[in-house]
């Protein structure tokens, strides 16, 4: 009973998505799972999961942050306009809003850190100000013109491989390294898992606050560029529910809402589970609003779940 | 002496793995203090849950006012008058006092809570105790002392028959301790019985009446307070003689000054000099709000320093950040080892290694192996008993916990060590080995500060005493004037 206790708590989230995909096949019959359907779902959650290996690191270190919806849209707006109204070169724009994504994530933080709010106030503020601009520019239009030069990130394939899907697992491979094997990772979960612990053991914690949220920025932006190419336009309304998925996923996935812990294999499995959700209830049928209900359950669900075995741990000590 | 109120009758309650109690049966009378005494993990705790509710015992019986209860639920316990107050405190500090008192309980006329008889009913308790507390005051402007009566004025108010004190003087000073021993006489001569569970024998030999010693879940003894003494309870409560209280050390310091603080001040210190010494164990007295935790904080670099100079082996040093004091080889294990010493949900390992975790790294990436080796070591020389370094830190006991931090800082090659309360809450046979563990740290020639709120315990280890009251630095007591009311004395502000 006690090890399936255990077993259960700790593949909770890939036992959620082995149910849901159970479900979604009973329910859809043969329609579900099949090859062509689960690369749909996996190219839909690509750059979500881009997006949720930045947001990952904030969560780490106890930060959370609802303005990555915001950025990844400005991203892809700010690239659109510069090549099309500005005639620059599109790699070069690209460049240039892939920085301003980042820089603006770190100001997010030189924000929370300088004047002592939490992140979570901070980049709702950021969140509306950031979408603000993107609406404002774009002119609250989707934006089209791109050269078809850059369609490759977004739509190219090797051998039938989604290249977005291979910058996935490869980032996914490097942020799970730097979790476990660097002496980075130890101290972004000793910052999140207790500040004043981190602190007094010599941690600077403002520069790792800096550079997860620099990692987080670029994360972002990068996922925002790719999703641009996949469009194939640059629209401010990219990043719609972005921010709540990432933090869904990451929740489902095991990673704490409170900081200090968390698996990049976890947040993985967290992001198929959005996608699996999403892709099932289309296929059965559901419109866009009761979904947003549903996924707001699921946000509800997974944050009772974590505050729970939280305070499980803590009464068992 | 009073009748017996309350009887365990061969209580027993298992745990997964573990027997937490086996056959304990004695009892409780009238207005009675009993003292209930063993090391952590004896199985205190779990009984006094047995008795406010918490825990379901699995063998025996309670008897209470001469019912005979197999189990009691947190309600029958409560309205049988019985309450507990923890070390940590149950209350909240953004409400007035008067409310925390009768929370949950508000008289009420109707809907409309009465606060004039609220009001009159906090004061008359106070006023019965002999404190000054203003019930309209915000509790988290009262010091840890008052918040305790404040605790136990709760309990009164409920019409507590049995009260339970759970490490009640651990956050509190001798002085605060004084008033609390007052309070607890008044309320033994309403005919309110106390079990204290606590671990410094002396306020034990004051307050109480009879002590019951738990040993591994088992009774082992009860005596009469005034036909024992300190060494007979010691050894009753870890089931062997240890040699003496305080372990035999002959002071190593040497002339060679490692630390010299000039006129320091910052954090509420001021006009802070005093010279630290190789191989030197010097102990800073002081009542609570002495500023002494906030001069290690300066000294650690983690509060600003105002004025004055800090020099490090004939170096000025002007850190700024706990980093740089690091890297002199300065170190701290703070007061409270549960916030801000250890990351409780991480391993033995990552904690051991968190400080120094640079040096096993090769281009960024740890070199687990090398660190697991480390560890390992510091394990064994420490006697740190645990089966796996995986283990999380919250599931270590208080002595292996202060151990884990000593390792970390043996691991950044630290030679001066800042040890505020370093056994607060930690049991008999721990207590005895920190001890031991600051002298060998001195003995190789490591330089400590040791902060302690008890007098005894400085007198015991320091090979000189600082006293500081109020942000000042009273003076400065050689190891052969070392006397608790001098250093009282000198803490309450006479120099």
């Amino acid at each position: 009973m006690k090890t399936m206790d255990r077993f259960i708590s700790k593949y909770s989230a890939q036992i959620i998505l082995v149910l849901l995909i159970v479900f979604f096949s009973l329910e859809c019959r043969g329609r579900f799972f099949t090859a062509d359907n689960m690369i749909t779902i996996v190219r839909q959650v690509t750059t979500m999961g881009i997006a949720a290996l930045g947001v990952s690191f904030l969560m780490i270190t106890g930060n959370l942050d609802f303005s990555v919806g915001a950025i990844y849209a400005l991203v892809g707006v700010m690239t659109t306009l510069l090549y099309t109204a500005g005639g620059m070169n599109i790699y070069l724009a690209m460049l240039i809003s892939f920085v301003c994504g980042t820089l603006l994530s770190c100001f997010t933080c030189f924000v929370s850190i300088t004047f002592k709010i939490p992140r979570l106030v901070t980049s709702l503020a950021m969140n509306m100000a950031m979408g603000g601009i993107a609406y404002l520019i774009s002119g609250s239009k989707t934006l089209y013109g791109l050269p078809e030069t850059i369609k490759w990130l977004g739509q190219g394939y090797i051998w039938k491989i989604p290249i977005s899907m291979i910058f996935l697992v490869i980032l996914a491979l490097i942020v799970s390294f730097i979790l476990k094997k660097t002496f980075f990772g130890r101290y972004m979960f000793a910052v999140g898992g207790n500040p004043d612990v981190a602190r007094l053991s010599g941690i600077n914690v403002n520069k790792v606050n800096y550079i997860a949220s620099m990692i987080c920025g670029a994360l972002v932006s990068l996922s925002g560029l790719i999703s641009m190419s996949r469009t194939f336009c640059g629209s401010p309304s990219a990043g719609g529910s972005l921010s709540a998925d990432v933090i869904s996923a990451a929740v489902l996935g095991g990673v704490s809402i409170m900081g200090g812990t968390g698996k990049t294999s976890g947040l993985m499995t967290g992001v198929l589970i959005m996608g699996v959700l999403s892709v099932g209830l289309n296929m059965m049928g559901m419109l866009t609003n009761p979904q947003q209900i549903f996924k707001g359950i699921m946000l509800l669900l997974a944050i009772i779940l974590d505050s729970r075995s939280k305070r499980l741990a803590a009464s068992a000590s | 002496m009073g009748k017996s109120i309350l009887e365990f009758k061969g209580i027993g309650k298992r745990f997964p793995g573990v027997q937490a109690l086996d056959q304990v049966s004695f009892s409780l009378n009238e207005g009675e203090v009993l003292a209930l005494i063993g090391e952590n993990g004896a199985g205190k705790s779990t009984l006094m849950k047995c008795l406010t509710g918490a825990n379901r015992p699995d063998d025996g019986s309670i008897i209470l006012f001469g019912k005979e209860y197999t189990y009691l639920t947190p309600k029958e316990a409560k309205e049988l008058g019985i309450s507990i107050v923890y070390q940590e405190f149950n209350l909240i500090p953004d409400l007035p006092v008067v409310e925390n008192i009768f929370i949950g309980n508000l008289p009420c006329n109707g809907f409309i809570v009465d606060d004039k008889e609220m009001l009159k009913r906090a004061q008359a308790v106070f006023d019965d105790f002999n404190v000054k507390i203003d019930p309209r005051a915000k509790l988290s402007t009262l010091s840890p002392a008052m918040m305790q009566i404040v605790e136990i004025a709760k309990a009164i108010s409920l019409n507590c028959r049995i009260l339970i004190l759970d490490e009640p003087t651990a956050p509190l000073t001798e002085s605060e301790t004084e008033i609390l021993f007052t309070i607890i006489n008044k309320a033994k001569q309403r005919g309110v019985s106390v079990i204290y569970i606590s671990h410094r024998m002396e306020e034990i030999f004051r307050i109480c009446d009879r002590a019951v010693i738990l040993r591994d879940g088992q009774y082992i003894a009860e005596r009469n307070m005034k036909d024992t003494n300190r060494a007979e309870l010691i050894k009753l409560m870890i089931g062997r003689e240890i040699d003496s209280y305080y372990p035999e050390h002959v002071s190593v310091a040497q002339e060679e000054v490692v630390m010299e603080v000039k006129h320091l001040w910052g954090n509420g210190c001021r006009d802070i000099s005093f010279c630290l010494h190789k191989g030197e164990i010097l102990g800073i007295a002081g009542l609570v709000g002495a500023g002494r935790t906030e001069l290690l904080s300066v000294l650690f670099c983690d509060a600003p320093k105002e004025r004055g100079e800090m020099i490090l082996r004939g170096n000025v040093f002007r850190g700024k950040k706990p980093w740089d004091a690091i890297k002199k080889g300065i170190s701290l294990l703070p007061e409270d080892r549960k916030v801000r010493g250890l990351l409780l949900d991480k391993s033995i390992l990552i904690n051991m290694t968190l400080a120094a975790i640079k040096k096993y790294c090769h281009m960024g990436v740890i070199d687990e192996k090398t660190e697991r080796e480390t560890a390992q070591s510091y394990c064994s020389t420490f006697g740190i008993k645990s089966a796996s370094l995986q283990k999380e830190a919250k599931y270590l006991s208080g002595g292996n916990q202060q151990k884990v931090i000593i390792a970390k800082w043996l691991d950044t090659d630290s030679d001066i060590f800042l040890f505020d309360e370093p056994t607060r809450g930690i049991d008999v046979g721990a207590k005895h080995e920190i001890y031991e563990l600051i002298h060998s740290l001195a003995d190789e020639g490591k330089s400590l500060i040791v902060v302690s709120s008890e007098f005894e315990e400085l007198i015991g280890i320091a090979d000189r005493i600082l006293v500081m009251s109020e942000g000042e630095m009273m003076g400065s007591v050689e190891k052969t004037d070392f006397n608790k009311e001098l250093l009282l004395d000198m803490a309450s502000g006479k120099r």
